[in-house]
């Protein structure tokens, strides 16, 4: 480039002639553009970093919401599940404490609390249909009805305030036409004299006759008859006596 | 021009995303707060001293067998605070039974649980003042 004024050489940096020291147009000229380029560059730099800034907030926001989705199913789930889950521990809990339970179970077997019994079995839901507490099958259902039957008529006393008369009645009847099921041979249930709960549900009958007696109305010649008289004429024997004796 | 398009746009995604990111922080807090409910339910397996103490006022002193049961089996012990209710539970029981063996004339099971009885009014402690309400409620009036 020449200088315009004394036309010596000049280059695109000199913003004077370092010849005539005459203002060289074009360097300012250049310089100028050069401050609006990077002015432009700067504010175009500023503006990508600001939208990868942002795109990243983005990122981070949907992970954060698919985060957020999933502890909230599983939540829901873990909610739902929760007692089947609690159930699964205190079961497995149970088989893996099958022998000290097992000797708290006899005890309470032989001292005839079988209310305790029934509370174990419906606390811990364990099988007894295989494993370890197999052997109280039986006697698993009776003291469960026994339980229910005792319930029931103790019940019979607030009558008013935990069910009607007839629903109590009707629970009685059931217990009852699932416990001499153990007496039937042709039932599933059917408990052999020489199996070793026998006289244990024997006891448990008793006492069912004699609660039946005593809070019921129902005379020692019907119960007496239980074992060969149907569900139906069962029931009505109770229904009847608790209705008389009101 | 078209960058500031992007960063508008982008600005309002990232509001959605935060009212979205709040709304479900909201709901996992619920969620939290329900799980945590349901366990604590749960695992208070135990029937506390009110429960008891309505039960007896209310004299539905069938249903303090349950609880005391149950109590028993998911602690696996007796709780000495709750001495005295789980007495008046065992006493009802007790006392039903004697009645009924009683009734029925077999003499040396209403005996057994006679003594029972007598073993578990000194565990009634303060609450021995319900055994004429129980006497009364059973037909065993002393």
């Amino acid at each position: 480039m020449k200088c315009e004024s004394c036309g010596g050489n000049l280059s695109l940096e000199d913003v004077v002639c370092p010849h005539c020291d005459a203002l060289n147009e074009h360097a300012v000229q250049h310089i100028r553009d050069m401050n609006k380029y990077r002015r432009e560059f700067q504010g175009t730099q500023k503006e990508v970093q600001e939208v990868a800034r942002n795109h990243s907030g983005i990122m981070v926001r949907v992970v954060a919401v698919c985060i957020l989705i999933v502890l909230i199913v599983v939540g829901f789930i873990l909610n739902k599940e929760l007692y089947s889950i609690h159930g699964d521990m205190i079961e497995r809990k149970a088989i893996k404490n099958a022998e000290q339970n097992m000797e708290m179970l006899d005890r309470y077997i032989e001292e005839g609390d079988y209310s305790a019994f029934n509370v174990f079995f419906s606390y811990t839901g364990v099988n007894t249909y295989s494993g370890p507490y197999e052997k109280y099958n039986r006697l698993r259902s009776a003291t469960m009805h026994y339980a229910n039957i005792y319930g029931s008529i103790m019940r019979l006393k607030k009558v008013d305030e935990y069910g009607t008369r007839e629903t109590i009645l009707k629970s009685i009847g059931d217990d009852m036409s699932y416990f001499y099921r153990f007496f039937q041979k042709d039932d599933f249930y059917y408990v052999e004299e020489s199996d070793w709960q026998y006289p244990y549900i024997c006891d448990i009958e008793d006492r069912i006759k004699a609660l039946l007696i005593t809070y019921m109305g129902v005379t020692r010649e019907d119960v007496q008859n239980f074992r060969e008289m149907t569900n139906a004429e069962r029931n009505l024997v109770i229904e009847e006596s608790y209705l008389d004796e009101e | 021009m078209k960058n500031k398009l992007k960063l508008m746009k982008q600005d309002s995604v990232i509001t959605a995303l935060n009212v979205a990111l709040v709304f479900l922080v909201i709901v996992l807090l619920i969620t939290i707060l329900t799980v945590r409910t349901t366990y604590k339910e749960m695992t208070s397996d135990n029937y506390d001293e009110l429960s008891f103490s309505y039960a007896i006022e209310d004299q539905a002193y069938y249903t303090l067998l349950d609880k005391y049961y149950y109590n028993l089996t998911t602690t696996g012990k007796e709780n000495p605070e709750f001495q005295e209710y789980y007495g008046v539970a065992k006493y009802y029981e007790a006392a039903s039974l004697y009645k009924a063996y009683d009734t029925v004339g077999n003499t040396e099971k209403a005996l057994y649980y006679q003594n029972k009885m007598q073993d578990y009014e000194k565990d009634m402690g303060d609450w021995s003042m319900t055994k004429p309400g129980i006497l009364k409620s059973l037909g065993l009036e002393e």
